[in-house]
């Protein structure tokens, strides 16, 4: 009975309303037409992009959209040893020297993306470096360990609520591994290892800045099989130590074409076991590597920003220099029908 | 008992030596197998570059594409390598000369010279490939190698001078194996030898409506795999086989001290060494995954009759790592476990370094550090008529490069122990052999006629000029100075696509006389790198054929 005088009542008023639905309609039109569209530029998305430049591993990609990233970076690690040997006999100090080693690490990588869902994006990586190496005098130019992975938004973006991300990634020991050089003559460009990882990244916007964070933990797989000279020993297996890995920053916009971002990013490495012949068993201590990357975002064309980054290491294990440029390789021209 | 040793020193010095240098030569196949077009042209394209594999043939010629192209290659490649070994008349080693390479009479029948010599034949059984990865060499049932489709795509984006381009290509690819009883084996048992260029990111720029240039940058994968039996026919090995054959005799089986001290356990192995036997095979895979080049080109079309090109195709330093494994021979290891086992002999294999005792199997890792040669082409293109067009190039390559081969081990074995007190250049961790390649010059001519509008006929024809000096040739993949004779047809499919085809062979003949190459068959007690045929009369003949199939088109 209700539903009924309630459909009347409905017909009625658009009757009697007609005219001013028509009038409506071109304000509406009106309206709309001076609302922010999805492409427009404002603040916030601004902020999306040059954040996603600055941080890759944040941004997902429409489906079936490719993207094509070029960054170089340049590493510097410099490292002072007490070589020291003591005599059995006596305890006298035989062999006392201070080794200086410095590592200049030059290296490019191409990554590709590729949006399978709106919500999920395939990545992949492919590395290749140059490292000279002072103290061995040794320069050598190789591939990295190329990596696979993908990102997986489990909800959809509310504008103003904490955009979360899912990751992991298998990086394939595809470089050359330390377990497989000559170590006095030969660098390294590898894990020498297959490791997953997978974790979590979130991100906010507080205008004017976005603050963001992730949380991951990465499994490396054993070794086995080698049969590298290490000193008198041979060494045989290796059980390298997994880690957790967190980082936290924020970007800021400073123009539209100018932007800053800084983050902090830790690594705790768990034990790596080294196993030699004759059943002995070395053991590395854990380690912490930590990172401080300050970055400036200089946008170049419209959906070109170019990324040139410095930062330092805060630990032992940490390089001592990093320096980084990234930018996105336009390859719209390879699209068909463009 | 020293001369046994050196003997055995030596032999096994250029087992490892000479087994790396034989291998290489294969790398003599220059621009092989990389273009259908360039194939069917006698490689004479310089001035003619072939679509987007200008990038390897003159990157300049990329500036003449434009839009969105891709090419997808298919190729076949069938090698044959025979070799015939012969006895001169008065062959022999160190008065030996039962050599069951080239003797019909039945083994350890007590007699010292062959009643029945007879000419041996070596084969190859199928083709061999190293595996990126699983680093490890596969055989292919007999027949040819397929490869394809190798893609290449390239760009140029609409109103831009600039093309770009990428290929995947393989600018050396051989391998094969022998039978387990071939009597080449010594010469290389299986052989594999690659490098493919994964990624060649290119640009070709268009100056003005004559002239182009261009540059590309090659990311390639290089590998170098070889299993080879090892054996050194010379008077130290004769010298060794009568110690053990003569004056052991008397005393064959029985130990006992004071035997042991006068003479140095040399008589203590069951099994001696001889002149004609296997003294150790070596397996060695080595390869690296990043190797870059790069190649420069420039493109001068005044006339559409006439056009000018050269290509610059920089040296490639790789640095290939990997394992080594050498199984002694069981008279290898009885002689230098035998001689390590009595006091006296012990004492002198300490006073030399060398280890008194040996496994049956060593293994390590071994790196190796080899340049790829520049190379330089350039060229002429010339349309004499509407339909006739003819191509001169003139191609240089710099294996002068090659003057030597190290190899550095990451730990010192009773090879090495022993190659380094004969080897000059040599330490206990580091190999070198000398190798003396020279640099090479070569004409190549190409020609094609315009059947109809959609159809053109192709032929080429490049006689090739040898690296390999007169006195460093070999039976393992002889390549010498060699002919090489291409036919291909074109088809024009439609406007935007183009089908080529086109069949190519190398062959290379050769004598190689008793005595007369250090690398093979060199007499005298100094041949120790390596002559596993010494005195024996080689003859070889390798031909290389090459099918293929180019569809071009636009994307």
């Amino acid at each position: 009975m209700n539903m009924k005088s309630g459909k009347v009542a409905a017909i009625a008023a658009l009757l009697l309303a007609q005219p001013y639905v028509w009038a409506a309609e071109s304000v509406e039109e009106a309206r709309d037409a001076l609302q922010t569209k999805e492409d427009d530029v404002t603040e916030e998305k601004n902020l999306e992009e040059v954040f996603q430049a600055a941080e890759k591993q944040y941004s997902l990609l429409p489906s079936g959209q490719m993207s094509l990233n070029f960054s170089a970076n340049y590493n510097y690690y410099r490292d002072d040893r007490i070589d020291i040997a003591l005599d059995e006999d006596s305890g006298n100090i035989s062999r006392f020297r201070i080794e200086q080693d410095a590592q200049h690490s030059f290296g490019s990588s191409l990554s590709f993306d590729y949006g399978i869902w709106n919500n999920l994006t395939f990545n992949t990586r492919l590395p290749v470096s140059y490292k000279y190496d002072t103290e061995k005098d040794v320069s050598q130019a190789a591939l990295g360990d190329v990596s696979f992975g993908l990102r997986y938004q489990p909800f959809p973006v509310r504008p103003g609520a904490v955009n979360t991300t899912l990751y992991t990634t298998l990086t394939t020991p595809t470089g050359d591994s330390p377990y497989d050089i000559n170590v006095n003559s030969e660098v390294s460009s590898g894990s020498g290892f297959y490791s997953l990882g997978g974790g979590v990244s979130m991100s906010k916007v507080v205008d004017p800045v976005v603050l963001y964070g992730s949380l991951g933990y990465s499994m490396a797989f054993d070794i086995t099989g080698i049969n590298q000279r290490r000193g008198s020993d041979i060494l045989e297996e290796v059980n390298p130590g997994d880690s957790i890995n967190f980082s936290m920053g924020l970007a800021y916009a400073l123009s539209y074409e100018v932007s800053l971002s800084a983050s902090y990013q830790q690594s705790y490495n768990f034990d790596t076991e080294f196993f030699f012949d004759g059943g002995r068993i070395a053991r590395s201590e854990d380690s912490t590597s930590s990172v401080v990357n300050t970055s400036i975002g200089l946008r170049s064309s419209k959906n070109r920003i170019i990324n040139l980054s410095f930062g330092f290491g805060l630990t032992e294990d940490s390089p001592d220099v990093l320096l980084g440029l990234s930018m996105p390789i336009d390859f719209s021209g390879l699209k068909p029908g463009a | 008992m020293k001369n046994n040793n050196k003997a055995l020193a030596c032999g096994l010095a250029a087992l490892l030596a000479g087994s790396f240098a034989t291998g290489a030569k294969a790398q003599l196949a220059n621009n092989l197998a990389i273009d259908v077009r360039a194939m069917s042209m006698g490689h004479a394209v310089t001035a003619d570059p072939p679509g987007i594999m200008a990038i390897h043939f003159n990157p300049a010629g990329l500036a003449k594409l434009d839009g969105r192209r891709v090419d997808l290659q298919f190729l076949a490649a069938d090698f044959s390598l025979n070799s015939e070994f012969s006895a001169p008349p008065d062959y022999n080693v160190f008065g030996f000369s039962d050599d069951p390479v080239v003797c019909n009479d039945a083994p350890n029948d007590g007699v010292d010279f062959c009643r029945d010599f007879k000419t041996a034949n070596s084969t190859i059984e199928g083709i061999s490939l190293y595996v990126p990865f699983i680093n490890d060499t596969v055989d292919l049932p007999p027949g040819p190698l397929i490869a394809g489709p190798l893609p290449a795509f390239s760009i140029r984006p609409a109103g831009s001078k600039f093309t770009f381009g990428t290929a995947t290509y393989l600018p050396m690819a051989a391998g094969f194996y022998r039978d387990e009883d071939d009597v080449g084996n010594f010469m290389g048992e299986r052989v594999a030898l690659e490098r493919i260029t994964y990624l060649s990111p290119s640009v070709g720029y268009r100056v003005n409506d004559e002239l182009s240039i261009g540059a590309s940058i090659g990311m390639s994968f290089q590998a170098v795999a070889l299993e080879q039996d090892f054996r050194a026919p010379n008077e130290l090995l004769g010298f060794a086989r009568v110690l053990d054959e003569s004056i052991c005799a008397p005393f064959k089986g029985e130990s006992n001290i004071a035997l042991d001290l006068i003479l140095f356990g040399i008589c203590r192995p069951e099994e001696g060494l001889g002149p004609f036997k296997n003294l150790a095979s070596l397996d060695v895979k080595m390869d690296q995954r990043f190797s870059p080049s790069y190649n420069l080109g420039v493109l001068w079309e005044p006339h559409e009759r006439f056009a000018w090109g050269a290509v610059y195709r920089s040296a490639a330093k790789t640095h290939m790592r990997g394992d080594y494994k050498i199984s002694y021979s069981n008279a290898a290891q009885e002689t230098i476990n035998g001689i390590g086992g009595s006091a006296t002999g012990a004492i002198a294999l300490a006073v030399l370094g060398i280890p008194s005792r040996v496994a049956a199997e060593e293994v390590g890792r071994v790196s190796m550090d080899l340049t790829m040669p520049a190379s330089f082409q350039t060229g002429i293109k010339i349309r004499p008529t509407e339909r006739l067009q003819f191509n001169v190039d003139a191609v240089w390559a710099d294996y002068k490069e090659w003057d030597s081969f190290d190899f550095t081990f990451d730990r010192s074995s009773a090879v090495l122990s022993l190659a380094r007190l004969f080897s000059p250049g040599s330490t206990s961790s580091r190999l070198s052999y000398p190798l003396n390649y020279q640099s090479t010059w070569n004409l190549a001519f190409g020609a094609s006629y315009d059947l109809t509008g959609r159809i053109q006929l192709r032929a080429g024809y490049e006689p090739r000029a040898s690296a390999i000096p007169e006195d460093r040739r070999s039976p393992m993949v002889p390549i010498n100075e060699a002919k090489y004779y291409s036919l291909g047809l074109g088809y024009k499919w439609d406007k935007d696509t183009d089908i080529d085809l086109g069949i190519a062979q190398l062959r290379s003949k050769d004598e190689i006389p008793a005595n007369s190459s250090c690398a093979a068959n060199c007499t005298g007690i100094d041949n120790v790198v390596y002559n596993p045929y010494a005195g024996l009369d080689i003859k070889t003949e390798a031909t290389v054929t090459i099918m293929g199939l180019a569809f071009r088109t636009r994307f």
